[in-house]
């Protein structure tokens, strides 16, 4: 008996020993590992391009996370692929190599250990500064939960740069090895940050985007393809993430299976030869169908990109949500997600409120809703086909962010969408006493009406001009004599005179 | 060959020097020879000729777009190239030993990364001749000389094989800057090529670079 068990002790004792020599390697190669050095020098490079322009723009997280992506790969890509090219060159630059080729372990089982502690360095430091933006985002944001396909997007393409900066560095091994990593990873994310969104203004009224769907594989992406609205009223849709991830552990898989194929052809260690064949072998596999399926993107109507393929029919159903809405005369309700903007809302509209509330055809209720800044996601007919220059989509309207709002329903209620730069440029409450006005008192072609909107506007705070409303000078001048009326004074104006107003019964020189 | 003897002054005996070197010159050209073949010159030359050819590339093939942010950031891609290319040129593989017995050091490593940065301002100049390069050969000149100098501080700081971080982060926040409309002019490329503030940073960071590197050189440790 204790013959037969002698052969399966022993085989556990070395297999112990073996994981502990790899656990102590492991430790040295992070002690002394060239990213401990370089991660700083990323963490302020993110900070500077990535953390404050993504904390400029509102907390949501499909915008700040999407918008994170690229920022961030462009941070960290250069500087990765140039620390792995160089852990990869060490034995090369040091004529060290023929040295350890003669030691027990293989020699890619210990490259794969030099570059698995590069890559957590990375990784390490990466999710120090994706865990910055996802906190300060989930204290901001008032609604949905964080998003975290394109960190995953972005942890997938460092562990495949920092695979092939690896590779590149232990094939040829110099000085210049790391900075040439660095700086084509640079140039060729900044290519592909180019290639993947040409827009194309076929027609300024109805703008068009073309792109090649192979290009979407790649992990930049273009603002045109950030919808401002993913995730808060259907679904972040991950089909595109999916791919760029599959693409991305691909390429490591090459890069990492290609150079252990090439170190046993050179040093011997045959036992590993299926193990390396296989990873290139899934490398490639992958980053084909990754190809092969973003080849078949499409935008949806929503603004995202759908892959059939991949495409999970739930993720076509709007969200079900309670708007919120403010406790005023005439109450603003927006998605939950939009509620920090109510308290500003609530101020611009409180003079006009206070004039026009409860008087007929007034809308009782403001609503708003988002609409997606970008031409994919016209809602308004959005026409996308293949063609042989890929992908184009046309659109059969343009969505003003903030153009006309429109009153309908019973009880009255004013409806109009607003855009990102509505929000990040902090017009929307602007815009919203200027839709207020305009579609509650109307004045296009009617001087008077355009003149008391026009009052109503100013006592908001929004300085008087000529664009809106068919200002012209006459009717400018009686819309600042009305504003410096006291309120009460103009309240009772117009209630008294609403119906002739509306009716279009009152002319200019009748005005107070 | 050794660096105590290409840096040495002559010795008093001149049968101790190998065969060639008795006549008159042959000393300097063999100095200059091995501090061209040390610092790797042929190989960084050939790596600066492939930064002019791919620009050529992309203006043919139009990936620099006329205005906007994309006029200025491939160029300034291959520029930052350029430069940590030129400053990784400052590592010496001899160390201690070049030092001490080298007099005519500084004056290799300032005729090297002169001629280096000349060398790659004149073949991206050529690769951008009879097309339109937005800025043009001054905006060259000028990024150029201005990441070569962080390259050297760099050199001079983290080490010649580490110098290619300090163009390279440079050149990370110059592309975030063009995006963002910073106009600092210590963001040069950031900056119209006829800006006479951007130039003079970009000057006086070459500058630095240079006397930096000419009595310092880059920074050796004890690992490298």
């Amino acid at each position: 008996m204790a013959t037969a068990e002698a052969p399966v002790r022993l085989s556990l004792r070395a297999g112990r020993r073996s994981q502990a020599a790899r656990s102590a390697l492991l430790q040295i190669e992070l002690r002394r590992n060239a990213m401990v050095w370089i991660a700083p020098v990323t963490i302020v490079l993110f900070y500077f391009t990535t953390f404050r322009p993504v904390m400029a723009l509102p907390a949501l997280w499909g915008l700040r996370t999407l918008a994170m992506q690229t920022d961030a790969l462009i941070a960290f890509g250069p500087f990765v692929a140039g620390a792995a090219a160089w852990m990869g060159s060490r034995e090369g630059r040091r004529d060290t190599a023929e040295m350890v080729a003669g030691t027990a372990r293989a020699r890619w089982s210990a490259q794969l250990v030099t570059w698995g502690a590069t890559t957590l360095w990375a990784l390490a430091s990466f999710a120090v500064c994706v865990a910055a933006v996802y906190i300060a985002t989930a204290i901001q944001a008032s609604w949905g939960a964080a998003e975290w396909w394109p960190a995953a997007v972005d942890a997938a393409w460092i562990v495949a740069l920092s695979a092939v900066g690896f590779a590149a560095g232990a094939m040829f091994p110099s000085r210049f090895a790391a900075p040439l990593a660095a700086l084509i990873t640079a140039v060729a994310l900044e290519i592909a940050f180019r290639a993947e969104l040409p827009l194309v203004p076929l027609d300024p009224l109805h703008p068009a985007l073309r792109f090649s769907p192979y290009s979407l594989a790649l992990p930049t992406i273009g603002l045109p393809l950030i919808p401002f609205d993913a995730g808060i009223y259907y679904p972040f849709l991950p089909d595109l993430s999916i791919v760029q991830t599959m693409l991305g552990a691909g390429l490591a898989a090459v890069a990492i299976g290609g150079l252990g194929l090439r170190e046993i052809a050179r040093r011997g260690a045959r036992r590993l030869v299926a193990t390396a064949l296989a990873l290139t072998l899934a490398g490639i596999a992958a980053s084909l169908a990754a190809v092969i399926l973003a080849g078949g993107a499409i935008p949806d109507e929503h603004g995202m990109i759908e892959i059939p393929a991949l495409h999970y029919s739930a993720d076509d159903h709007p969200y079900s949500y309670t708007p919120a809405c403010n406790a005023a005369a005439i109450p603003v309700c927006v998605h939950p997600a939009f509620r920090g903007e109510l308290p500003g809302l609530a101020r611009m509209l409180r003079p006009v409120a206070r004039d026009l509330a409860g008087l007929p055809g007034v809308p009782v209720r403001v609503d708003l809703d988002a609409s997606a800044n970008n031409q994919l996601a016209v809602a308004t007919g959005t026409h996308c086909q293949h063609t042989r220059n890929g992908v184009e989509c046309h659109s059969s309207a343009l969505v003003a962010g903030y153009g006309a709002g429109t009153v309908s329903g019973t009880p009255p209620t004013l409806h109009f969408a607003f855009d990102l730069e509505s929000i990040a440029g902090g017009t929307l409450d602007d815009a919203a006493v200027q839709n207020f006005a305009q579609a509650t008192i109307g004045g296009r072609g009617d001087t008077a009406r355009a003149a008391i909107a026009g009052a109503l506007i100013h006592d908001a705070g929004i300085p008087l001009g000529m664009d809106d409303f068919a200002l012209i000078a006459p009717a400018l001048a009686v819309a600042r004599r009305f504003s410096e009326l006291p309120a009460a004074s103009q309240r009772a104006w117009i209630r008294f005179h609403w119906s002739a107003l509306r009716a279009g019964e009152i002319t200019l020189a009748q005005l107070p | 060959m050794s660096a105590h003897t290409a840096y040495a002054p002559a010795p008093p005996d001149s049968a101790v020097l190998p065969r060639g070197l008795t006549r008159p010159g042959a000393a300097s050209r063999r100095l200059l020879r091995l501090h061209v073949a040390s610092r790797r010159l042929p190989i960084a030359l050939a790596l600066l000729a492939g930064c002019a050819a791919i620009l050529r590339i992309a203006l043919d093939s139009h990936w620099i777009t006329q205005t906007g942010a994309g006029a200025v950031q491939i160029p300034l891609a291959l520029e930052t190239a350029a430069a940590a290319i030129i400053a990784t040129t400052l590592h010496s593989p001899i160390g201690e030993g070049e030092r001490a017995s080298g007099k005519w050091l500084p004056y290799l490593r300032l005729a090297s990364t002169i001629s280096l940065t000349s060398v790659a301002a004149g073949v991206l100049a050529v690769a951008a001749a009879g097309v339109h390069l937005p800025g043009g050969n001054e905006a060259i000149v000028r990024n150029l000389a201005g990441l070569t100098g962080i390259g050297l501080l760099a050199a001079n700081a983290f080490g010649g094989q580490l110098a290619w971080t300090g163009p390279t982060a440079y050149g990370v926040i110059a592309q975030y800057a063009l995006t963002a409309a910073w106009t600092t002019p210590w963001i040069w490329p950031a900056r119209p090529a006829d800006d006479l503030g951007a130039a003079l940073y970009a000057a006086l960071t070459f500058s630095a670079g240079i006397l930096v590197a000419t009595t310092r050189g880059a920074r050796e440790t004890a690992r490298s």
